[in-house]
């Protein structure tokens, strides 16, 4: 990464928390000066001072007057630092997670569905949510501290100068190890890491595997366990071996390094001054210690300057990631501007063909029918057959490569698409609860209003359950944050879900049957739920096992990617196709039986 | 608190068990670093200054020097190689010895320990990584020992020259303690009225994080009350900070008063005092005196926070202890292996409850299979056919009534075998991230041919044949990056070649064709009747369509068996099997 970019990173962050919070950016600035004042004043002024006093018999007044300042400061520096860290960072700590977290938010929810399936994107937003709790606040101490760091620097120099500038070679020390062995230790660092990283992985896959409760049948009733633990042994075998091959080199090379960084500067600070006293007379005992304090002072000031760039440099990625995050370009983007739809007449496919980002064959192909005002329409196939997608697509979840797909005779791409998606209601095959009150979860942000709610509610057959909740319709929904919440069966929270498309201006309502293993009589009331909504609207139903078909005013059977019979359930039937041959495996068991 | 310090003692002792010289070595390489410490950035300078005020020479004092430096270097050295190479390679050797014995103890526990949260909270999941704790735990002593050594280093130190210095030492630590408690404890209050609040901020992040939410979140406006949500929550934790913020701001300043401000600027100026005007201080003294309190007011909070940390062990080391204690209920005491050509099964009379619930899942449940025989078992969901599969495997022993096998009881024969003998494939299968083979065999040294057997049973043999590593695949892409992907229809398929593979005399599927689109669950079944031919098998199912070619159906209800008999028999009680069925066959009504 370019020197420009990781500064222009880095000051990105600053900018957006000095938005957020001035004074938590007023405050780092505060703290970090009064703990490079403290410091300087500690390891040069004070006890130099108080000693050369000492040693020329200065007056007891002078000399506590030395103590009481030193007191006073560091007592000030205390204020400060627990007022920071109970109020103004637990406070401000709060404000910048809120306001990054909902910058994200509003990203991942206007991104079109398809980035979330793109594992690339979808890693820049594990990364982007993992960022944004800690990372902004450290990049901003970060910053703050080399400002303090170079103030401690240039006062420890013209203390230095002050007593002896020949001492100041000691400090070349510190200053090239990161450049002699720094640099290869990180290197060799590295290589040994990415050596890890496979053994690392399959270790903790194993570790997990082993603790989870869905594995644990499966543990005890077959030989598994074996498997796994013989590739634990090998993944720590490897490990192992990886360090045994880097652990000499790099205990060399740290040990190098604090030879460097603190050891050679004090013991040559501390002859050199030694020397100074007892041959040549130079220096008086008092400067003695106070000579070897600075050097090892101005080194480790040094290292923190180095390390600070390091840091500068390291967060720059983690924040390029946020900006790249925060600047992707949404595909279908809920802003886009465009025309309000009318009354729901047409939906028409012409020659529509779609494939999933990084797929080597279209989900679907050369997709082209009708659906008119008032019909029901059922969608059918096999397993992977491309359903889902096809109502995604009439979401505009998924835009189609090809072809389009038009309402009302106008290309959905011309409509506003916040609007456009309000026109279509629809009950997820894996519907979602939110752990939010029953009117939220039933309005779905729309505008409250109690008496739509209970409306939706009791078209959707649930009403009396509501009614009889703890808190009606602001009961929440799921025990995981209140105690009083309601906990729903399959069916009942099907029954919200399904009041949600009652609730809304929906036009056309989309309903996908569910396909999980549910008992005869909870599978058969679903149905029922869904069939009773369809009444009164254009439905659209994708249906998993041809059950609920029949009374479909046109059936669509895709197969091989694109819709291979189209038609009533008798005119399938009599084509005796691909549907026939369904039909009859699915009906074979339950026929012939004496009714 | 005794028991709390013997616990942690135990725990720790696995260390030395199983790592003795890296323990050995660590404890001298800080009792000696702890020394040479204060030796080195202490001592010296007293050291020193003494030697030039007595008038030595230079070269008088340098190999002094001479020998400080090479110790340290030494004892540095030291230092980085554990820590670049010897402390990791130990700590494999660890995971190796005490991990792979966890992991074996878990994998063999109860599992009705993972039916109660808290259970499985505190037994299972809490000693995932009880080898790190234990390394923590010995860490965190060995630390301890470390600022124990230097603080009575610098406490000697102190000794010989001012006795004054001790007393202030003393009082400083005793205060540091007494602050110490009473701000943790307020600390503790505070978190815990924030850890609710937390988690309801951080729900609103796992909406919108989850791919399974994106599609709702697109199709509705419910971000703005999820938001709205997410604020509140931030506010409350905002206030419940300020709650508390001022009660700790004094507390620290009441630390600071009683410790730092004690042994830095109230000792200090007795120093000073005694240095000037009483003239009873050597400067040497003075330096020694001065550097020493300056160690000591950052090692004795240190020594603190240290304390505070080997208590909050405890905590672990109790649910180790529980964990190394418990004993499983589902006794290993049979001595017969089971018998691999026939399984003829008979319930009698059998009732069960979960442990630590007051309802009978199973109530008086007789049941024989003869050898051979295909039985399918129905029922609504919660009438306890799983519960009745995991009895038969011997996941539980039964309150009341018996099981046999061959004619004996299953507890007289040996439980490992017991269990791997029966070819089971549950609704909740896993696949596992190692190789196809693996996959199917279950086991380290798959047999080829059979594999391909197996998977050619059940349907997904031309689709491994296709893959450029066939059965030496890798499932999954989260530990190889050209691992294979499988549909939920082909995972389910190398479940069920599992059972093909090993050619079990006895075989249970529950719910074996949830997954499988018409067309597959037609030919899954065909394969079955051709394969099993001899063996017996217990079918689970929801799908009545799928069970009715069976010897023999059970219908089942609150953990009874409420109807048996063949299809044409039930269908003529004209009972709740009859009803269930006719609910399922009304779609496909022949017109």
């Amino acid at each position: 990464m370019k020197e420009k970019h990781i500064w222009q990173n880095n000051f990105y962050i600053f900018r957006l928390i000095w938005e957020i919070a001035p004074s938590r950016v007023i405050f780092s600035f505060l703290l970090n000066l009064t703990d490079s004042a403290w410091d300087i004043y500690f390891s040069i002024i004070f006890y130099r001072y108080l000693l050369n006093g000492i040693i020329e018999q200065k007056s007891l007044g002078y000399l506590l007057l030395l103590v009481g300042i030193g007191a006073f400061l560091y007592f000030l520096r205390r204020i400060l630092f627990n007022f920071y860290s109970f109020r103004v960072s637990v406070e401000t700590d709060q404000y910048i997670y809120e306001a990054l977290h909902m910058r994200v938010y509003a990203k991942a929810t206007d991104v079109e569905l398809a980035a979330f399936e793109n594992t690339a994107f979808y890693e820049m937003y594990t990364k982007a949510c993992l960022e944004t709790s800690g990372r902004p606040v450290a990049v901003l101490d970060n910053l703050t501290s080399v400002f303090s760091t170079c103030v401690a620097i240039i006062s420890m120099v013209i203390a230095l100068v002050d007593m002896d500038s020949f001492a100041l070679i000691f400090v070349i020390f510190p200053l090239t190890s990161q450049l002699l062995f720094g640099k290869k230790r990180n290197r060799l660092q590295y290589a040994l890491d990415v050596e890890n990283v496979a053994p690392v992985r399959e270790k903790e896959y194993v570790n997990r595997t082993v603790y989870l409760k869905e594995y644990a049948k499966e543990l005890r009733s077959t030989n598994i366990f074996s498997v796994l633990m013989r590739n634990y042994r090998l993944s720590s075998e490897r490990i192992t071996r990886n360090y045994k091959k880097y652990g000499i080199k790099l205990a060399t090379l740290d040990l190098m390094m604090s030879l460097f960084n603190l050891y050679i500067p004090f013991f040559a600070s501390c002859l050199y001054a030694l020397y100074k006293i007892t041959e040549l007379g130079t220096m008086s005992i008092g400067e003695y210690s106070i000579l070897s304090v600075a050097v090892i002072g101005l080194a480790g000031n040094l290292q923190q300057l180095a390390d600070t760039y390091g840091k500068a440099h390291r967060d720059s990625l983690y924040i390029q990631n946020l900006r790249d995050f925060l600047s992707y370009e949404s595909k279908i983007s809920e802003d886009q501007s465009g025309m309000i739809p009318n009354t729901f007449e047409t939906l028409e496919f012409k020659d529509v063909s779609f494939t999933y980002d990084g797929a080597e064959k279209p989900a679907l192909e050369h997709l082209s029918f009708t659906i008119r005002a008032g019909q029901t329409v059922a969608i059918v196939g096999l397993n992977g057959a491309g359903k889902t997608t096809l109502v995604k697509l009439i979401m505009r979840l998924y835009d189609p490569q090809q072809g389009e797909i038009c309402y009302n005779g106008k290309n959905i791409k011309e409509y506003q698409v916040r609007a456009y998606r309000e026109t279509i209601g629809t009950v997820f095959q894996d519907f979602r609860m939110f752990s939010l009150p029953v009117a939220d979860n039933v309005l779905m942000g729309r505008a409250d209003d109690p008496q739509r709610a209970e409306t939706a509610l009791r078209k959707a057959g649930i009403w009396e359950k509501i009614k009889n909740a703890p808190h009606g319709l602001q009961t929440v929904i799921g025990r995981e944050f209140d105690s009083d919440g309601l906990e729903l069966s399959g069916g009942e929270a099907q029954r919200i879900a399904l009041a949600r498309v009652f609730a809304g201006h929906a036009q056309i309502a989309i309903l996908d049957e569910p396909s999980s293993a549910l008992d005869p009589v909870a599978e058969y009331q679903m149905f029922e739920n869904l069939r009773h909504a369809a009444e009164d609207k254009t439905t659209i139903f994708i249906s998993h096992r041809l059950s609920s078909t029949q009374m479909a005013d046109v059936i669509y059977l895709i197969d091989g990617h694109t819709i291979k019979e189209a038609g009533t359930h008798t005119e399938l039937m009599a084509r005796q196709g691909l549907y026939w041959d369904m039909y009859q495996k699915q009906a074979s068991a339950y026929q012939g039986e004496d009714r | 608190m005794k028991k709390k310090i013997a616990d942690q003692l135990y725990m720790q002792s696995y260390i030395f068990r199983y790592i003795p010289f890296y323990a050995l070595l660590k404890i001298i390489l800080v009792v000696v670093t702890s020394l040479l410490d204060i030796f080195l950035f202490t001592y010296s300078f007293k050291f020193a200054i003494d030697a030039v005020e007595a008038g030595k020479g230079f070269f008088e004092i340098l190999p002094f020097f001479a020998v400080a430096g090479a110790l340290s270097i030494l004892t540095v050295f030291l230092r980085k190689w554990v820590d670049c190479q010897y402390f990791p390679i130990c700590r494999e050797r660890l995971a190796q010895k005490m991990k792979m014995h966890l992991m074996e103890k878990a994998s063999a526990v109860d599992l009705a320990c993972y039916d109660q949260p808290e259970y499985y909270d505190t037994l299972i999941m809490a000693n995932q990584n009880a080898d790190t704790n234990a390394l923590n735990i010995f860490h965190t002593h060995v630390e301890l020992l470390g600022q124990v050594v230097s603080i009575s280093g610098f406490v000697t130190i102190l000794l010989s020259l001012d006795a004054l210095g001790v007393v202030f030492a003393v009082v400083s630590l005793v205060m540091g303690l007494f602050t110490n408690a009473v701000f943790n404890r307020l600390q503790l209050k505070c978190e815990l009225e924030l850890a609710p609040l937390y988690r309801k901020r951080d729900y609103t992040g796992r909406i919108f994080f989850l791919p399974d939410y994106a599609k709702e979140l697109r199709m509705s406006r419910i971000k703005l009350p999820l938001t709205a949500y997410f604020k509140t929550s931030i506010r409350e934790i905002v206030d419940t900070n300020q709650k508390y913020d001022m009660r700790f701001l004094a507390l620290r300043l009441l630390n600071f008063f009683t410790t730092v401000f004690l042994t830095d600027a109230v000792y200090m100026a007795i120093l000073v005092y005694r240095i000037v005007v009483r003239k009873t201080l050597s400067v040497g003294d003075f330096t020694a005196l001065y550097l020493c309190m300056d160690k000591l007011s950052y090692w004795l909070p240190n020594l603190m926070e240290t304390l505070t940390n080997v208590q909050k062990h405890s905590l672990h080391t109790e649910l180790f202890q529980k964990f190394e204690n418990y004993q499983n209920t589902v006794k290993d005491e049979g001595q017969v292996m089971p018998d691999t050509e026939a399984a003829e099964i008979e319930i009698n009379n059998l009732s069960f409850r979960y442990p630590g619930t007051d309802h009978s899942v199973l109530k008086d449940i007789d049941l024989h299979i003869r050898s051979g025989e295909k039985i399918a078992i129905v029922g609504y969901n919660g009438s306890g056919k799983s519960t009745l599969v995991k009895l038969l495997m011997r996941f539980y022993d039964p309150d009341r009534g018996e099981i046999k096998m061959q004619g004996r009881n299953i507890r007289e024969y040996r439980l490992t075998p017991y269990r791997k003998q029966i070819g089971a494939v549950f609704q909740d299968y896993c696949t596992y991230a190692c190789s196809v083979a693996e996959n199917v065999s279950m086991d380290t040294k798959p047999d080829e041919e059979q594999v391909w057997h197996a998977l050619k049973k059940s349907g997904l043999a031309e689709r491994i044949g296709r893959t450029e590593h066939g059965t030496a695949s890798q499932l999954g892409r989260e530990l190889y990056e050209d691992g294979l992907i499988l549909s939920g229809g082909e995972a389910h398929k190398i479940a069920l070649s599992r059972a093909f593979y090993h050619d079990c005399r006895f075989v249970i599927l529950d719910e074996p064709s949830a997954a499988l689109d018409p067309i597959s669950e037609y030919s899954f079944y065909e394969s079955v009747r051709e394969n099993f031919r001899n063996a017996t098998v217990i079918f689970i199912s929801h799908r009545l369509s799928s069970t009715r070619g069976a010897d023999r159906i059970y219908m089942m209800s609150n953990g009874e068996i409420i109807e048996q008999g063949t299809h044409d028999e039930l269908m003529k009680q004209n009972g709740a099997y009859a009803a269930s069925f006719r609910l399922q066959a009304e779609k496909y009504v022949t017109e």
